[in-house]
């Protein structure tokens, strides 16, 4: 989506699903979930873990 | 029989020079400082990611990590400086003290209070006055001792050095020098003696500015000084440290500077150590103002670019920085502290009134700082190293 594509054809893993119904609704609610958080503008990537409590808090006292 | 002086002379000739390109001073002369520092102030938030995301870093990923654009990934090398020297060095924190033998100098530096210039008393300690010195760091407990004299070389030359370290090292299983920088066979002599590292700042590594800070005395030599841990190198010491004083030019040039020494140096002399301080500018009667302010955020984005840029380097911190400052410091990054450091000779008990070389600023006790480390989970490590003859 990121890179434009206007649509995508989604047949084997939908049609190959024991409920071929549910998994066509949930590729619907991914992509409306994917919109979302686009249009949402994602946090900064971190490479790693980072501490709910800041090593440089300190800085701002 | 012409022929032969000659060819002796010119294979001479051709020896010192090949010895004077294998020297840090060489690779210094192909970089420009400003071209350096645009290199610097010029790398963007994708350099910096690209810097944090990366395990071996680069020169390219040290200026990244150095620049303006890292600013907001602060808390993110804090982070990941704290991993990494935990890692390394698990949770130790490295004990020394500052003894400083003599404030005699013939070199002029405008930033120092022992500038030949300052009409102070000048001091230097006689052995009963050493002993006496150490006594009293031995009841606070300091097995590592960092020994300072000004730059006297008639009456504190490398047999004083040599001299005091024989007298105190029974006593401390790990001597430590910054003194004048002197020839290699000098520190031959000295490392036979007992000495176990040398620490030689070059200040700043703005050549003209170098100059004009030190236009007086020795010192003024730019390159003997740069060159100075290549002599060191040579005579196999077992460390070296190396740094800058922050204040007197752009800290994020020196630091670059610093990093492209210590690089050069791992690399020539791979059997030595390495360690790297972080002075800044500190008040000192009849003083200079710092021309370029290291703010204490300044100060955390360069100690946590050095570990992200060489997991294995000692980092060491002095009391110039303040009690609340180290108290946060020491988890990003330092392994080595002083405490209750007195920056004038005979400070301890010979002559505690006399004028300092600059003014510290954590005047916590021994057992103050060694309380807040264990507090904050480090093992306070007085002893790492033990010479045998």
């Amino acid at each position: 989506m990121e890179l434009g594509a206007d649509a995508v054809l989604v047949n084997t893993a939908i049609a190959i699903s024991q409920d071929p119904v549910a998994m066509a609704r949930a590729f619907k609610l991914a992509v409306e979930a994917g919109r979302m958080a686009y249009e949402a503008k994602l946090a900064p990537v971190r490479t790693t873990a980072e501490a709910s409590s800041p090593l440089t808090a300190f800085l701002n006292e | 029989m012409k022929a032969v002086p000659r060819k002796t002379s010119r294979t001479n000739q051709m020896q010192t020079k090949e010895i004077k390109n294998d020297t840090f001073g060489t690779i210094y002369n192909t970089y420009d400082w400003n071209e350096v520092t645009e290199s610097i102030y010029s790398k963007t938030s994708v350099d910096v990611q690209r810097a944090l995301s990366s395990t071996k870093r680069s020169m390219e990923d040290f200026k990244a990590l150095l620049s303006p654009a890292a600013q907001p990934y602060l808390e993110a090398m804090a982070q990941q400086s704290y991993t990494l020297t935990r890692k390394r060095f698990g949770n130790t924190m490295q004990m020394y003290v500052p003894m400083y033998l003599s404030n005699e100098c013939q070199n002029i530096c405008t930033y120092c209070g022992f500038s030949m210039t300052n009409a102070i008393p000048r001091r230097t300690l006689t052995d009963n006055e050493i002993l006496k010195e150490v006594h009293f760091l031995k009841k606070k407990g300091y097995d590592h001792i960092l020994l300072v004299t000004g730059e006297a070389n008639r009456t504190v030359g490398v047999d004083y050095i040599k001299n005091a370290i024989e007298l105190i090292k029974s006593q401390f299983s790990n001597i430590t020098i910054e003194v004048q920088p002197l020839d290699q066979k000098d520190y031959e002599t000295l490392i036979a003696s007992g000495l176990y590292a040398v620490l030689v700042y070059q200040e700043t590594y703005h050549k003209e500015e170098y100059k004009k800070h030190h236009p007086k005395g020795k010192k003024s030599n730019f390159y003997y000084r740069l060159d100075t841990p290549d002599r060191l190198g040579r005579a196999g010491v077992h460390k070296i440290g190396l740094g800058a004083l922050f204040g007197l030019e752009d800290w994020r040039t020196d630091s670059f500077f610093t990093a492209l020494h210590l690089k050069y140096l791992q690399k020539t002399y791979w059997k030595t150590k390495y360690s790297i301080s972080f002075p800044r500018l500190r008040p000192f009667s009849g003083g200079l103002d710092p021309k370029v302010e290291m703010t204490d955020r300044d100060l955390v984005q360069t100690i946590c670019a050095f570990r992200l840029f060489d997991e294995d380097v000692e980092l060491s911190l002095s009391t110039r920085e303040s009690e609340a400052f180290r108290n946060h410091i020491v988890k990003l990054g330092i392994t080595s502290i002083s405490a209750e450091s007195k920056t004038n000779p005979g400070g301890y008990v010979v002559e505690p009134q006399s004028l300092e070389q600059f003014e510290i600023s954590d005047e916590r006790s021994t057992e103050e700082i060694s309380t807040m480390l264990s507090g904050q989970g480090f093992d306070v490590v007085w002893k790492d190293w033990e010479t045998f003859n």
